[in-house]
C-alpha cells in the first residue's frame, strides 16, 4: 500500500509528460499549418507544400493538415501525394469536402472506381445544402431590401420571391453537384448503364421533353447534354457546342467523346461537319490518358491564374511524360515562353506541338505569332497560311497576316487582309481604326454617319 | 405583330446588315450550303462582288423567298447598285408588306437616295406595327419616361435616331433638336460641347468623340465651335451634305467675324460653295471610294464615280478620284485631264488644285505645278503639306530663297501641332550649311487638321 502513492505519482508524471509532448507536437504542427496557409495566401505554393508536409509529419492524424497537403500537392501537380493525403484525410475527418476532393483527385488520375466511391460519399446531407440555400437567400434579401425600401409592397412582391427563388436554386445546384460529377465520370469511362441508373435515382430523367432544350431541368447544361447523348441521340445536337466548350476548358477526352458522337450520329450535315472540324483542328488526334489531360489543365491553371511559370513548366513536363503524343502541353509551354517574350524558346515547343499533331490549330497560330515577332516573316506567313487553310474565317489570322504584309511593304495586300479581318470580326478595334484612318470610315453600311453604328 | 420580333430585328439591323452578321468566335468552320449561305460567307470575307453574284443567283432561283430577295437587295445597296436594290426591295415588299425588317430597310434605302419623305412614311409604318400601348407611350408619354421606353424597345430608338438624321439632312435642324429633346436624347443644361471637346482632347475612340459632337449640335444650338468641328469631320468623311449644313450653322452661330469669314471660305474651297450635291450622288461617291480603296474594285468604283459625276457634274471629289485611279493605272495624261475637268466643275476646289499641283510636280512641269500649289496655300494658308510640296517645286526651279521661306514656315507650323518632320529639318540644315544639292527636298504630307485630311 505504502508504495501505491509514489507509483501513482510516477504514472501521473509520465502521463503529464506524454500529454505535454503531445501538446508540443500539436503546437508545432499547427504552426506549420499556419505557415503553410500564409505561404499559400502569398502565392508561395512550393513553400506552402513544404510546410504542409511538415505539419502532416508532425501530426499524421490531423485531417485538416492532410486536406491542406492534398490541396497544395494537387495544385502543383503532385497527384500521387495529393491522393494519399486526401485518403488519409478522409480516413480521419470524413467531411463532404474531403470526399469531394478525393473523388476529384481520383478522377483526374483515371482511378474511376475510387472516384465514384468517394463522390458517393460527397453527396452530402440534405441539411448541408439547405443551409447553403438559406444563407444565399438571406444574402440576396439583404442586398435587395435597401434598393426597394421603403416600398413594402415591393419588398413583398420583389425581394422575398426573388430571394426565395435564388436560395432554392442554390440548394438544388449544391445538392446535385457531386452526383453530376459522378455522372460525368461514368459517362467518360463508358459506364452508361451505371450513369442512367444514377440519373434515374436522382430524378433527372424525363418521360417527355428534350434534354437539349432549355428548361427548368435540375442539372447543368453539360449533364443535360450527356443525357441527350445517351437517351436521345437523334436530338442531341447541343453536344456540338458543348464539345467546343469542353475543349476550351481543357477536357479533351470528354470533348472528343461528345463530338465523335455527333460526327457519327447527328442527323444534321452542318452539325456533323462542325463536329468533324472541331475534332480535327481543336482536339487531340487520339484518346489522351486522363492523367495527361489533368496535368495539362493543372499546368494551365498555374500559368494563367497563378502566374507560376516555373511550376507550370514542371507540370507540363509531367503531362508530356504521361502522353508524349499529346500536343496541348507542348503548345502551352510555347505560350508560356511567348508570355515571357522568349519567342525563340517558344518556337521550339510550338514546333514540337505541331510535330506530334500537325492539325493543332492554336499551335499553328502561335507559331505564326512567335515567328513574326522574331522577324522570321516567311515562316510566319507559312504558319498563318496553314491556319487559314484550316479555318478560312479566322479573323485574327487575317489581321496578323495584314500587319505582316504592311511590315514587309506589301501595302495593298496588307490593307486587303485587314479589311477581311474587320469584316469577319468587327470588334477588331485596332485594325478598324487603322483602316478608317487610311480610307475614312466605311460608309457603305448605312445612309447616314450616325446610323452606321 | 408583337414587340418581341420587332425589337430583335431592330437590334439585328443596328448591328449591321443581315449579310454582315458575324460571331465573335476565333475559330469557325467554313460555311457551306446554299448560294445564299455562300453569298453571306463571301460577304463576310470581304469578297463583295462575288457575294452579290451569288445573292443574285440565289434570289433568281427562289424568286418568292423574301430572305433571298432581302439579302440581294441589301448587298446591291451596299455596293451602290441602287436601281437593282430598289427593284428587288419592291419585289420583296410586294411579297411581305408587313415585314418589319424589310420596312426598316426600305426606309433606310429611301434615305440613301435622298427620298426623305418616303423614308419618314416608312418609319411611320414601322411604328404602326408596334402594340397600341407602346405607340401611345411613344407619342404621348412625358419626356422623362421616354429613355426607359426607348431602352425597352430598341426599334423605337432606331426610329428616333434615323428621324433625327433625316430632319438634319433636310436642313430642319430646329425640328431635329426639338425631336431630340422630346425623346431625351439631349437634355437642357448639359454641356455636351465641353464633354465632346474633353473626349477629343483625351484621345477617346473616334466614333465616341464624333457621337459626342453630334449630341452637342443637337443639344446646344449656340455651341458654334462644336457644330463647326462636327461639320469639318463630316466633310473629311465625305458626308458633304450634312457637313455643309453643319458648317453653315456653325458659321451662322459664331459671334466672331474672323470665324464667319473662315467658315465662308471653308464652304467655298472645301465643300463646293453654292454647288449642292444630291444625296444619291454623295452616297455613290462614298461607296465608290470604299470600293476602290478597300476592295480594290476599280471597275465597280469607276462606274459609280461616273454615275455620281453624271448626277452632280459640279461635285469635284469624284473627278479627283477618277484622276487618282488613272494615275494608279499609270495613265498620267488621263489623270491630268480628270483634274482639269474637276477645276472646270469647281474652280475653287482646294483639293483639286493641290492634287493637280502635285501631279504636275511629279511630271516635272514645275511652273504649272507652282501655280496650282501657290493657289492651294492661298486657299488654305495652314496647309503645311501643300506648302512643303510648293517648297519642293520652288527648289526644283532654283528658287532657293522662296523654297527656304516656304519650307521653314511649314516646319514651324507643324512644330506647333507636335508633328515634327525631321527629314525636312535635316534637309534644311544641310541646305543652310552647304547650299543647294542635287536631290530634291522631301515633301511629307502629315494629316493634322480635321476637315482637311482626306476626301
Amino acid at each position: 500500500m505504502g508504495c501505491a502513492r509514489p507509483r501513482a505519482r510516477v504514472l501521473g508524471a509520465l502521463g503529464l509528460l506524454a500529454l505535454l509532448a503531445g501538446c508540443g507536437t500539436s503546437r508545432e504542427a499547427r504552426a506549420a499549418l499556419d505557415a503553410g496557409r500564409r505561404a499559400t495566401a502569398q502565392g508561395a505554393l512550393l513553400e506552402a507544400l513544404e510546410h504542409y508536409r511538415t505539419a502532416t509529419r508532425l501530426a499524421p492524424d490531423s485531417g485538416t493538415a492532410q486536406l491542406a497537403l492534398g490541396e497544395a500537392a494537387e495544385t502543383l501537380g503532385e497527384f500521387d501525394e495529393a491522393l494519399s493525403a486526401y485518403q488519409a484525410a478522409a480516413r480521419r475527418t470524413a467531411s463532404t469536402t474531403t470526399w469531394l476532393r478525393l473523388g476529384e483527385m481520383a478522377d483526374r488520375m483515371g482511378q474511376v472506381d475510387l472516384a465514384l466511391q468517394s463522390l458517393e460519399q460527397a453527396y452530402g446531407p440534405w441539411r448541408e445544402h439547405a443551409t447553403l440555400g438559406l444563407k444565399v437567400g438571406v444574402v440576396m434579401l439583404a442586398a435587395c431590401v435597401p434598393k426597394h425600401w421603403p416600398s413594402v409592397s415591393e419588398l413583398w412582391t420583389v425581394c422575398l420571391p426573388s430571394s426565395a427563388r435564388i436560395g432554392r436554386a442554390w440548394f438544388r445546384t449544391s445538392r446535385e453537384m457531386a452526383p453530376q460529377y459522378a455522372f460525368r465520370v461514368m459517362v467518360e469511362a463508358g459506364r452508361r448503364e451505371q450513369a442512367i441508373a444514377l440519373a434515374r435515382s436522382r430524378g433527372w430523367l424525363r418521360e417527355h421533353g428534350d434534354y437539349c432544350a432549355p428548361s427548368d431541368f435540375p442539372v447543368s447544361g453539360e449533364t443535360a447534354g450527356l443525357l441527350a447523348m445517351i437517351l436521345q441521340p437523334d436530338r442531341a445536337d447541343c453536344l456540338a457546342l458543348l464539345g467546343e466548350r469542353l475543349a476550351d476548358d481543357g477536357l479533351a477526352r470528354l470533348g472528343r467523346l461528345v463530338l465523335l458522337d455527333r460526327s457519327q450520329r447527328s442527323g444534321s450535315p452542318e452539325i456533323k461537319a462542325q463536329a468533324e472540324w472541331t475534332l480535327r483542328y481543336r482536339l487531340p488526334d487520339h484518346e489522351v490518358p486522363k492523367l495527361a489531360e489533368s496535368l495539362n489543365v493543372t499546368g494551365y491553371r498555374l500559368q494563367s491564374r497563378g502566374n507560376k511559370s516555373a511550376e507550370a513548366l514542371t507540370v507540363y513536363t509531367k503531362a508530356i511524360a504521361a502522353d508524349p503524343a499529346f500536343s496541348w502541353p507542348y503548345n502551352n509551354m510555347g505560350r508560356l515562353y511567348m508570355s515571357q517574350k522568349d519567342d525563340a524558346q517558344a518556337l521550339i515547343w510550338l514546333t514540337k506541338a505541331l510535330e506530334v499533331n500537325p492539325n493543332h490549330l492554336r499551335a499553328q497560330f502561335n507559331l505564326g505569332v512567335a515567328s513574326a515577332r522574331l522577324g522570321r516573316h516567311d515562316e510566319a506567313f507559312a504558319a498563318y497560311t496553314r491556319v487559314l487553310t484550316m479555318n478560312p474565317t479566322d479573323a485574327n489570322a487575317h489581321a496578323n497576316v495584314g500587319w505582316l504584309l504592311l511590315k514587309v511593304g506589301r501595302q495593298t495586300e496588307g490593307l486587303r487582309e485587314l479589311q477581311v479581318a474587320v469584316n469577319l470580326e468587327p470588334s477588331l478595334d485596332q485594325e478598324r481604326r487603322f483602316l478608317d484612318a487610311q480610307f475614312g470610315r466605311d460608309a457603305r453600311q448605312a445612309p447616314t454617319p450616325f446610323s452606321v453604328r | 405583330m408583337t414587340i418581341g420580333p420587332v425589337r430583335d430585328i431592330a437590334l439585328a439591323i443596328a448591328l449591321a446588315l443581315c449579310v454582315a452578321a458575324v460571331a465573335a468566335a476565333q475559330e469557325r468552320k467554313t460555311p457551306a450550303g446554299s448560294d445564299l449561305d455562300r453569298a453571306q460567307a463571301a460577304f463576310q470575307a470581304g469578297r463583295y462582288t462575288e457575294a452579290l453574284g451569288l445573292a443574285r443567283r440565289a434570289a433568281d432561283a427562289s424568286p418568292t423567298s423574301v430572305r433571298a430577295l432581302t439579302v440581294r437587295a441589301g448587298m446591291a445597296e451596299f455596293m451602290g447598285e441602287f436601281e437593282e436594290a430598289r427593284a428587288v426591295y419592291e419585289r420583296a415588299a410586294a411579297l411581305a408588306p408587313d415585314d418589319v425588317e424589310l420596312i426598316y430597310r426600305t426606309a433606310s434605302f429611301a434615305v440613301r437616295v435622298g427620298e426623305y419623305d418616303r423614308a419618314l412614311a416608312q418609319l411611320d409604318r414601322l411604328l404602326a406595327l408596334h402594340p397600341a400601348h407602346v405607340r401611345w407611350l411613344f407619342q404621348w408619354a412625358p419626356t422623362y419616361l421616354q429613355p426607359g421606353l426607348l431602352r425597352d424597345h430598341p426599334s423605337l430608338e432606331q426610329i428616333v435616331q434615323i428621324k433625327l438624321d433625316i430632319l438634319t439632312e433636310k436642313g430642319d435642324l430646329a425640328q431635329a433638336r426639338q425631336l431630340a429633346r422630346s425623346y431625351a436624347i439631349v437634355k437642357s443644361g448639359e454641356n455636351y460641347c465641353g464633354e465632346a471637346q474633353a473626349k477629343s482632347r483625351e484621345g477617346a475612340e473616334r466614333e465616341e468623340t464624333f457621337k459626342a459632337f453630334r449630341l452637342a449640335t443637337l443639344g446646344q444650338p449656340d455651341a458654334a465651335d462644336c457644330i463647326w468641328w462636327y461639320g469639318q469631320w463630316l466633310s473629311d468623311e465625305g458626308y458633304v451634305r450634312l457637313g455643309r449644313l453643319m458648317v453653315i450653322e456653325g458659321t451662322r452661330m459664331t459671334p466672331s467675324a474672323g470665324n464667319k469669314e473662315s467658315g465662308a471660305r471653308y464652304l467655298r474651297v472645301r465643300l463646293g460653295g453654292s454647288r449642292e450635291v444630291p444625296k444619291r450622288a454623295e452616297q455613290l461617291f462614298l461607296i465608290a471610294r470604299q470600293r476602290y480603296l478597300r476592295d480594290g474594285d476599280i471597275d465597280g468604283a469607276v462606274r459609280l464615280f461616273d454615275e455620281s459625276i453624271h448626277l452632280s457634274p459640279t461635285f469635284a471629289r469624284p473627278y479627283n478620284y477618277r484622276a487618282t485611279i488613272a494615275a494608279d493605272l499609270g495613265d498620267r495624261d488621263a489623270a491630268l485631264a480628270w483634274l482639269q475637268r474637276a477645276l472646270q466643275a469647281d474652280p475653287d476646289s482646294w483639293r483639286t488644285h493641290r492634287n493637280l499641283g502635285k501631279l504636275l510636280s511629279e511630271l516635272e512641269r514645275y511652273p504649272e505645278a507652282e501655280m496650282h500649289l501657290r493657289r492651294t496655300v492661298q486657299l488654305f494658308g495652314d496647309d503645311a503639306g501643300g506648302r512643303l510640296a510648293l517648297a519642293r517645286v520652288l527648289y526644283a526651279q532654283g528658287k532657293y530663297d522662296d523654297f527656304a521661306k516656304e519650307a521653314r514656315a511649314a516646319v514651324a507650323f507643324l512644330a506647333n501641332w507636335k508633328a515634327p518632320v525631321p527629314e525636312v529639318r535635316d534637309f534644311l540644315a544641310k541646305f543652310d550649311r552647304w547650299g543647294p544639292g542635287a536631290g530634291l527636298p522631301p515633301a511629307p504630307d502629315p494629316r493634322i487638321i480635321i476637315g482637311w485630311n482626306y476626301d
